[in-house]
């Protein structure tokens, strides 16, 4: 049986046991880091939010700073600080919005060169797919965006979402409703008919 | 709660009454309608490949964890050095110290050069008495009031003083060649 959050918190902090703390983090690194690249679209600013916001959180979880509770959620305590990373790069994104930025797609060279594997045209229609549908992602609202990564991603509830954003259930799941019918809306209006109409009907 | 809003909890798992859910999407189709957009837009979520981040970024957090750890758990060392006093609480004491010394020197000056000697040479009130007795009652009178004592210069205390000298001389016994003795008128 898989110890919980919990467990696996005390036996970091009580006894100091770094592999319990691994563990934390391979059971929720794909969720915090999902959600941080939902919201900079950069692998390596995710990178670098996602080793902040552990930072934060290390420094909250040992009493040096912070607002750490062990009675609440591990998971919905770390996202909002992984949300405040995410915000507070927003905002310094925004002083630098004048200077002209280097298309970069987060990429490095090594991804770059052709691959003849077996799985590599898999692999690339999975990128592309990914690609496509993130591009939507990001058309839509900001508020939209955000309950629909935080959902999709981390798979927090609507309830444990809307006392993230400090708003009602029904606000959250009225920002899903818009977010996933303006998705459906783009999809159908990019002509990608052919992925929408594999779906159950 | 909005059945529309309902369904989304119901999309995803969440706590919701299946029963009710069920009956009100068989007898609402709009709202039947509505489930299936927002179950084929979720499928298409559901299907985007996991992203993860890169494998030194996780071992550098777990780095950073392990000594935050070490050093919660240092020992404080119990064998703190001293610690300095405030400079300003150093001055001000200095200070108090040198005033308080002068204040003693001065004191102790006063009272060796003047109060001791005072003191000293000033005769009691019984040895004044013993003087007069041993000169007799002519010297005790010599004495009058001017060997009252200095410090002793209340009125009261000088008229007492007279008054003890009077008697004193009354009360002497005659003796030949002593004093005049007085004559009556035959």
């Amino acid at each position: 049986m898989q110890p919980t959050d919990e467990e696996l918190v005390s036996a970091y902090l009580e006894e100091d046991d770094e592999q319990a703390f691994r563990q934390l983090v391979e059971r929720h690194k794909d969720r915090i880091f999902g959600y941080l690249m939902g919201m900079v679209k950069d692998r390596a600013v995710a990178n670098d939010l996602f080793q902040e916001t552990f930072e934060r959180v290390i420094k909250a979880m040992q009493g040096q700073r912070g607002s750490y509770n062990p009675q609440g959620q591990w998971l919905s305590w770390v996202m909002s600080i992984a949300r405040n990373a995410a915000i507070d790069h927003s905002r310094r994104q925004k002083k630098w919005k004048e200077v002209p930025q280097r298309e970069d797609d987060g990429r490095s060279f090594w991804d770059t060169l052709e691959d003849d594997s077996p799985y590599a045209d898999e692999q690339l229609h999975r990128a592309e797919q990914r690609e496509w549908l993130d591009e939507h992602i990001e058309e839509l609202a900001p508020e939209q965006r955000e309950v629909l990564l935080l959902r999709q991603e981390t798979e927090l509830t609507f309830r444990e979402i809307a006392e993230l954003q400090d708003v009602s259930i029904n606000t959250a799941l009225g920002r899903m409703r818009y977010a996933l019918k303006n998705l459906r809306k783009m999809m159908e209006a990019s002509n990608e008919t052919a992925l929408v109409g594999t779906f159950d009907a | 709660m909005d059945d529309r809003l309902r369904l989304l909890r119901y999309l995803y798992g969440e706590d919701v009454d299946e029963a009710s859910i069920a009956q009100r999407l068989s007898e609402d189709e709009e709202l039947f309608r509505e489930y299936q957009r927002l179950r084929e837009a979720k499928a298409q979520l559901d299907q985007r490949p996991v992203q993860q981040p890169d494998a030194a970024v996780v071992d550098q957090v777990v780095d950073t964890a392990r000594t935050a750890a070490q050093e919660s758990e240092a020992p404080v060392s119990e064998d703190r050095p001293p610690r300095s006093p405030s400079r300003t609480w150093t001055d001000r004491l200095q200070t108090a110290s040198a005033t308080l010394a002068v204040v003693l020197l001065v004191g102790l000056g006063w009272w060796q050069g003047r109060g001791v000697p005072e003191a000293a040479e000033a005769p009691s009130a019984s040895a004044l008495g013993e003087t007069a007795q041993r000169a007799g009652p002519a010297a005790a009178q010599n004495l009058g009031a001017d060997a009252v004592p200095a410090w002793d210069d209340s009125d009261e205390l000088v008229r007492i003083h007279r008054q003890l000298e009077r008697l004193r001389a009354h009360s002497t016994p005659d003796r030949w060649g002593s004093t005049l003795q007085p004559v009556g008128r035959r």
